[in-house]
């Protein structure tokens, strides 16, 4: 079942961006573009040769590796449908964002090694909004944990939508995976205009499987994201082991359902506005923490 | 073995400040200091006898060697060796014409001078070895002795380690008066006696001021990066560590603290972290974005020994064992890549002659080991796996974490504020690493001194590596290393709990980073299996429709930091002036940043009274000798006097 997750993770992860799109197609009547267009992106350009620019060095071929690796690895510390998965250790949950840094360190240290304002500018953002976002990642996650463990697992069993904090901590988890995967409000992944990127004007130098691993990670990424925030949502744990994996794969097919209604609906936020969209999410978090601290587990 | 190390490090010293500016001089030093640091090394890892006495003439002074003694040891020889062959390379172009054996006897004074603090078994021998490692790095930070900025941050250093010092030498004294200056009698005579808070208020003032501690750090960031890089990572990753040493020390002998002392570290440390953190984020010049790493660092660590404190003033032992845990394994991981940060800048400042992030960039093609190197103590330093600096922040992590369940609601409250004022700091240190990383390595050179960057020697290089591939086997071999901290915990907390949930979860994350490592082997692989890996065609930047960017167009340093300073850098006191040009065609711009560290404005008004009243007293310094003379008679007979109960 664990394995069977983790091939259902490699194969469905990209269609969540085609989940996204359509959403927003639809709710904007217009067709859009296929389900599976990411699919045939990627495939297009696993085939394609590469353009390297004579300024770069390693460290521009080494960012798309650490993009598809971190979310690799974070995968196998995910429970899944109420089980544990590969790893569950207290504390997991800290590695877990620890690893799912590793994509940001390798784009932004590619971007910057292009040596293009444009870039360093995207990297620059996308420096100070991670850096706002992980106390609230990590401050969400403490206050879902239980008073028995701190593994992911217990935190997922622990926590329902409709159960004490479960509904704020799922607010200010969906509101951080907003951040971390450069989505709207924060960033504007359909935007033409570099100015206004943060994710997209960070890869305009990667070219063919390189820049097929990029997408492939940040698909990746918002799989891990959405899947951990449908196990915290749904109260997996009290169904049969099958019912459970069914529910937790739409779960988080309705995390990105979820997305794309916000893409749809909200508008970009100007830039200096964006630390405080964080702040309320980190405070969302808090809220939990503050009430535990207050009231004892 | 021990008497190895400590002579051939005094006899090194001796003959090595004599060799002068001979070829002997530039040779002896380094050597002696390698061949003392592989003693050494064998003395903290063999099964030695704990304890020696040494005849000084003022009586016996004692040593012992225990558990906590050991694993200060540890990284200061492995460290020493390592640094001492990087500061022959460093050095190489002042063979014959500088006194290259004055200085390696200053590197080995300050190493007898470090050993002697964490050996010390009693008062005396600790303030004499403290002592020897205080002056020396006055030597070793002035040696560009020709800029005006380095006499004066040698002169802030000296001044520093004195007013602390003087805080440990009165420390002492009042430890010293219920039972005597051997740490044993101290250990059964100090614990409830109405002066252990007092000696223990003095001991954290000295040895907070060493470590560098919110508000003492300010002479940190001006002495570091004026040293020679070398020195700096002697400075930055090791000595730094005798301030915790102390502070541990002083806690074991006074008797364990409680709440209000665990809390007040705990704050203490927190608010290090975040200021040195935000420093790191704002400054320019990389040698000072590392010292004030430095300073974070030991925030984080004194953090850990906080949060220790208080888990064991509310009887929650594995909170206490897991803060103490995390203060010394992430203490051992900052010498590893603080050590390497600086030496990788050394290189950087070798081969272009700056370290201002402004004029440089570039240098990931034409230096590709050191930035590799460098590459590596970024990531360890923010966590990152495969690197071992992930360890001791998850462990500080846990101990926060279990921390917010404990019965107390202002222990709770305190611990849910550290955890997550932690993990602030953990998101600036990644954005800091970057930005230090990708400026300095990344893009296209910023001036003509970073276009021709080559890579130096072997023997600069080599150690770079060295240091880079103990980051990564930290990690995988992290059960081991843990397996060295408990006993050294040990010391401080006395007999363990039953801690198998620790050290599995250590050794999970000891996987969880060999697994990262396996990954990216394997993408590696992969990746030349694919096309457009060896026949990528090169084209320029995209340049976004501009036809001519320049390098000078790039994001600089301060540019970087921006959106983070404008949310909330401001408190480092760091400005930006912006003087636009006018009309149709501005034809002059400029952009005016200032990082000046607004602690350091309150604490130089007391440098320049401590520098007026040394100038006071100048009028004695007349240099007549018969005057000198008659001054030593009159003192001697003035204490013959005293002894003969006049």
């Amino acid at each position: 079942m664990l394995v069977l997750s983790w091939i259902l993770a490699l194969v469905l992860a990209p269609l969540l961006f085609g989940i996204i799109n359509r959403i927003k197609a639809l709710m904007a009547g217009r067709r859009g573009r296929p389900l599976l267009q990411t699919y045939f992106d990627l495939a297009k350009l696993v085939r394609k040769g590469v353009v390297v620019s004579p300024t770069t060095s390693w460290v521009f071929r080494l960012g798309p590796m650490l993009a598809v690796a971190g979310p690799l690895v974070a995968l196998a510390l995910l429970p899944y449908a109420g089980r544990p998965g590969l790893w569950s250790f207290p504390m997991d949950f800290v590695v877990l964002a620890y690893v799912l840094a590793l994509p940001r360190l390798g784009t932004m240290l590619a971007a910057l090694d292009t040596g293009s304002s444009f870039e360093g500018m995207g990297a620059s953002r996308e420096a100070a909004f991670g850096a706002l976002a992980e106390p609230g990642f990590l401050a969400a996650l403490l206050a879902a944990a239980p008073q028995s463990g701190l593994r992911l697992e217990e935190i997922a069993a622990a926590q329902d939508l409709f159960h004490s904090g479960g509904a704020l901590v799922c607010l200010a988890l969906l509101l951080l995976l907003l951040v971390e995967n450069a989505r709207m409000p924060v960033d504007d992944p359909n935007t033409h205009l570099e100015l206004t990127m943060i994710h997209e004007v960070m890869v305009l130098d990667h070219s063919g499987p390189e820049l097929a691993a990029i997408t492939f990670g940040a698909a990746l990424k918002l799989w891990v994201f959405a899947a951990l925030l449908a196990a915290l949502a749904l109260p997996l744990e009290r169904m049969a082991p099958l019912p459970a994996f069914g529910a937790h794969l739409v779960g988080t097919f309705g995390v990105a359902a979820v997305v794309g209604m916000v893409e749809s609906l909200t508008a970009r936020l100007p830039l200096p506005r964006v630390p405080a969209f964080i702040l309320s999410g980190t405070a969302c978090g808090l809220v939990v923490l503050l009430m535990e601290v207050g009231g004892g587990r | 073995m021990v008497w190895w190390v400590l002579g051939s490090l005094t006899a090194g010293a001796v003959v090595s400040a004599m060799a002068g500016r001979s070829r002997l001089g530039a040779i002896l030093g380094p050597a002696v200091l390698v061949a003392a640091c592989a003693v050494g090394l064998g003395l903290t890892l063999s099964n030695a006898p704990e304890g020696w006495t040494i005849p000084l003439p003022v009586g016996a002074g004692a040593l012992r060697l225990d558990a906590l003694t050991r694993w200060f040891l540890l990284p200061l020889f492995a460290g020493g060796a390592v640094v001492g062959c990087y500061g022959v390379g460093y050095l190489h172009h002042a063979v014959g014409h500088r006194h290259l054996g004055g200085h390696w006897g200053m590197v080995l004074l300050l190493f007898l001078g470090m050993s002697l603090v964490f050996l010390a078994d009693d008062g005396f021998v600790f303030l004499l070895g403290w002592e020897m490692m205080s002056i020396s790095p006055f030597f070793l930070v002035a040696w560009e002795d020709t800029e005006a900025s380095v006499r004066e941050a040698a002169w802030e250093y000296l001044v520093a380690a004195h007013l602390g010092g003087a805080a440990l030498v009165v420390g002492f004294a009042l430890a010293a008066v219920p039972g005597g200056w051997s740490f044993a009698a101290m250990r059964t005579a100090l614990p409830g006696s109405p002066l252990a808070t007092a000696a223990l208020l003095l001991w954290m003032l000295g040895c907070g001021a060493k470590a560098g501690l919110l508000p003492a750090h300010v002479w940190l960031p001006e002495a570091h990066p004026a040293a020679p890089s070398h020195i700096s990572a002697l400075m930055s990753g090791l000595m730094v560590n005798t301030g915790i040493y102390g502070l541990l020390r002083g806690l074991e002998l006074a008797g364990l603290p409680g709440a209000g002392a665990g809390a007040a570290l705990l704050l203490i440390g927190l608010a290090t972290a975040l200021y040195g953190a935000l420093q790191a984020m704002v400054q320019t010049n990389a040698k000072r974005i590392l010292a004030f790493s430095t300073v974070e660092n030991m925030g984080l660590i004194v953090l850990g020994i906080g949060t220790g404190l208080l888990g064991l003033a509310h009887g929650q032992e594995v909170t206490a064992w897991l803060g103490f845990l995390a203060a010394l394994m992430h203490l051992f991981h900052h010498s590893l890549f603080k050590s390497l940060l600086f030496l990788g800048v050394g290189v950087v400042l070798e081969t272009t002659g700056t370290v201002h992030l402004n004029e440089l960039g570039g240098l990931a093609q034409r230096l590709p080991w050191t930035s590799r190197c460098m590459a590596v103590g970024v990531a360890t330093g923010a966590g990152i796996p495969p690197f071992c600096g992930l360890i001791g922040e998850v462990l500080l992590f846990a101990a926060l974490a279990t921390g917010v369940g404990f019965p107390d609601a202002t222990a709770r409250a305190l611990m849910a504020g550290g955890f997550v004022g932690l993990a602030l700091v953990s998101g600036l240190i990644l954005a800091g690493g970057v930005r230090l990383f990708g400026i300095l390595m990344g893009g296209a050179p910023r001036s003509a001194k970073a276009q021709t960057a080559k890579e130096p020697s072997w023997s600069m290089r080599g150690p770079a590596a060295i240091l880079a591939a103990s980051c990564w086997l930290a990690a995988i071999a992290a059960p081991l290393v843990l397996g060295l901290a408990l006993p050294a915990a040990g010391v401080l907390l006395g007999t363990a709990p039953d801690l198998t949930p620790v050290v599995r979860m250590v050794a999970q994350i000891a996987q969880v980073a060999l697994v990262v490592t396996a990954v990216l082997v394997v993408l590696f692989l992969a990746r030349r299996a694919l096309p457009g890996h060896a026949d990528a065609r090169s084209f320029r930047t995209w340049d976004c429709g501009f036809a001519a960017p320049t390098p000078r167009m790039q994001y600089t340093a301060f540019g970087f930091a921006h959106p983070l300073w404008r949310a909330i850098g401001r408190i480092t006191g760091s400005q930006v002036m912006v003087r636009l040009g006018h009309g149709y065609f501005p034809a002059h711009g400029e952009v005016v940043v200032s990082t000046a560290d607004p602690i350091r404005g309150v604490w130089s008004r007391l440098f320049e009274a401590v520098r007026l009243g040394c100038d006071a007293l100048k009028w004695f310094q007349h240099g007549r000798i018969q005057l000198y003379v008659c001054t030593l008679a009159a003192v001697l007979l003035g204490l013959l006097l005293w002894q003969l109960g006049w």
